[in-house]
């Protein structure tokens, strides 16, 4: 029997897995099918993993009896996609770099252990930029991901891989991870949804450090209910990660005031069509009954500049770990530190060691003050920007991504035109709110259908509010 | 303006070995960059102070360690050299 995967979702196999509709293996089998036709020209997986009909027989045990958590949804035999940074023990994982060549993780991560305890069923791992440094998956020692709406196209990053194999029916679900934005930007590129979870909400133990304050594993689904599943599945305060905390089930009331920050919209390289289809989706959540106010975030306008302080500050750090002599590479040089630098010219790529030079640069003596300090001190104003505006309303809106996807090459020459992709996005993880990516609409360009994304964004722990705005606008039930 | 040898001692410090042509790439791209990140420069954060969140350091206290060893095996296998349960890196003095 072919199963249908287009219009497949995590609830709807589940169902179909408990009524006896197909088995576990079968629905493996069709996605490990899918992959074969298409993965080679997407590139979403680095790697598609041996043992996958084995982990669907041994789930197929569980397929009809209640999920670990009462209440909720069972994904036992369900296929995921994994982001090369999350550690499942005994495979492989680089974060697309050279440099962690032939790296077999110790240790599962616990977003990887939790969905382990729910008989989940892993396909692979999927292509990135290299340590999630990038917004397109052009970083990728590996090649980059295609946008399956148009191979011309990149599949946004740097979740890219995950994004696209959601979209390509290459999985029913995906882990990303998102430090400015690498959930959401690819699920908007990809038309799929994507959540960047609170910070602290899901451990980051077993995920490879990028910046430490901003990181964060989100989910990535065709639905927002899929979404959800995954984040109940994952979320929750771990021991083995200080900043990890718990948040609550329910929010206090529905959410009825959307806020918009006018300001932040009225900047140039914002896309025509973009706007139209934001101020459509205004409207239908007008419709629905939600209130739009304007909210004054004086200081979002200045994120992306503080991100591109932070962020690089915590790379050099968390990078500097890569040495030839723990793990991974290693280039023989003249001496011991000879070694390091042999060994990181040969490991990082391009956009990797650029941040990390930067990164040594705004935390420099003489530097530090006038870069990293001030960056702190503006995140704060940041904040406290959301803080006053989630006084007023229950959410915000803005797009996910200034453009729709763009042509393979087009900025990888410009850092800065690259970097300017994240504008919407980073102030979710500088504030440490959450916030979600819904697929609003395409724009079409050669013939081709590029689809636009909605970002909401909430108060800290509400990813229920995101939800259920979500729902409402894709009229789901 | 950063210049070559700007980038020399950055790449120094961060242990990285570079070409000429990466060099003066980097000088450009350094350039570009700081330019755009100078804007914060124009928001006024002198009476700023960092709020206390929600997150805290939850170490536990240091004291007792699980069993010694049991972890060694497992990682010392991912080192690309070592030797009699350690990991193994040239002469350094």
């Amino acid at each position: 029997m072919a199963i249908e995967l287009k219009n497949l979702t995590i609830r709807k196999a589940s169902e179909a897995l408990k009524r006896g509709d197909f088995t576990a293996r079968e629905l493996a089998q069709a996605y490990l099918d899918e992959i074969k036709k298409k993965n080679p020209e997407i590139n979403a997986y680095l790697e598609i993993y041996d043992d996958v009909l084995k982990q669907a027989d041994e789930a197929q045990k569980y397929v009809g009896l209640p999920a670990g958590r009462q209440g909720k949804i069972s994904l036992a035999g369900i296929p995921l996609a994994i982001k090369d940074n999350i550690l499942i023990k005994g495979k492989r994982a680089q974060s697309a770099s050279k440099i962690l060549d032939g790296y077999v993780t110790p240790y599962d991560a616990t977003a990887i252990e939790k969905l382990k305890k729910e008989h989940v069923v892993f396909i692979g791992r999927a292509n990135m930029d290299e340590f999630a440094m990038g917004g397109s998956t052009e970083n990728s020692a590996f090649g980059v991901t295609k946008n399956p709406h148009d191979v011309s196209r990149v599949s946004g990053g740097s979740s890219g891989g995950s994004a696209a194999a959601v979209a390509m029916d290459g999985a029913l679900g995906a882990l990303g991870s998102d430090t400015g934005g690498s959930v959401r930007q690819p699920a908007s590129f990809c038309g799929v949804v994507g959540l960047k979870p609170t910070y602290g909400s899901v451990s980051r133990h077993g995920l490879m450090a990028m910046g430490s304050s901003l990181d964060v594993i989100g989910p990535i689904g065709k639905t927002v209910d899929d979404v959800e599943i995954l984040f109940d599945a994952i979320k929750g305060k771990d021991r083995f990660d200080s900043t990890s905390i718990d948040i609550s089930e329910k929010i206090a009331r529905e959410p009825k005031r959307l806020g918009v920050p006018r300001g932040l919209l009225s900047g140039e390289g914002l896309d025509k069509a973009v706007i139209e289809k934001f101020n459509e989706a205004l409207e239908k959540f007008k419709s629905l009954g939600f209130e739009i106010v304007e909210v004054d975030m004086p200081n979002i306008s200045y994120a992306l500049a503080v991100y591109y302080v932070i962020m690089p500050a915590e790379v050099s750090t968390n990078l500097a770990r890569f040495d030839g002599v723990k793990y991974g590479l290693h280039k023989d040089g003249e001496n011991s530190i000879d070694d390091y630098f042999e060994t990181r010219a040969a490991g990082f790529g391009a956009e990797a060691r650029r941040r990390i030079m930067l990164g040594a640069y705004v935390l420099s003596s003489g530097y530090y003050d006038a870069y990293y300090g001030k960056a702190t001190a503006v995140r704060e104003l940041i904040k406290k920007d959301f803080v006053k505006a989630f006084e007023k309303v229950d959410l915000i809106a803005t797009p996910t991504a200034p453009g729709t996807a763009f042509k393979i090459g087009e900025k990888t020459s410009d850092p800065v035109s690259m970097y300017l992709e994240d504008i919407f996005t980073v102030t979710a993880n500088l504030a440490g709110v959450p916030a979600i990516s819904l697929p609003f609409g395409d724009k079409i360009v050669d013939g081709k259908k590029l689809p636009i994304g909605i970002q909401l964004t909430a108060r800290h722990g509400e990813e229920k509010a995101l939800f259920f705005a979500g729902r409402k606008l894709l009229g789901e039930k | 303006m950063i210049t070559k040898a700007d980038i020399e001692k950055l790449a120094k410090l961060s242990r990285l070995k570079l070409t000429l042509a990466e060099k003066e790439k980097y000088a450009k791209d350094m350039d570009n960059i700081l330019a755009y990140i100078a804007q914060i420069n124009s928001v006024a954060s002198k009476d700023v102070k960092p709020e206390v969140g929600a997150v805290r350091n939850v170490l536990r206290e240091d004291n007792s360690p699980h069993e010694s060893g049991i972890f060694t095996d497992a990682l010392l296998k991912l080192a690309p050299r070592s030797e009699s349960g350690r990991v193994k890196v040239k002469k350094i003095l």
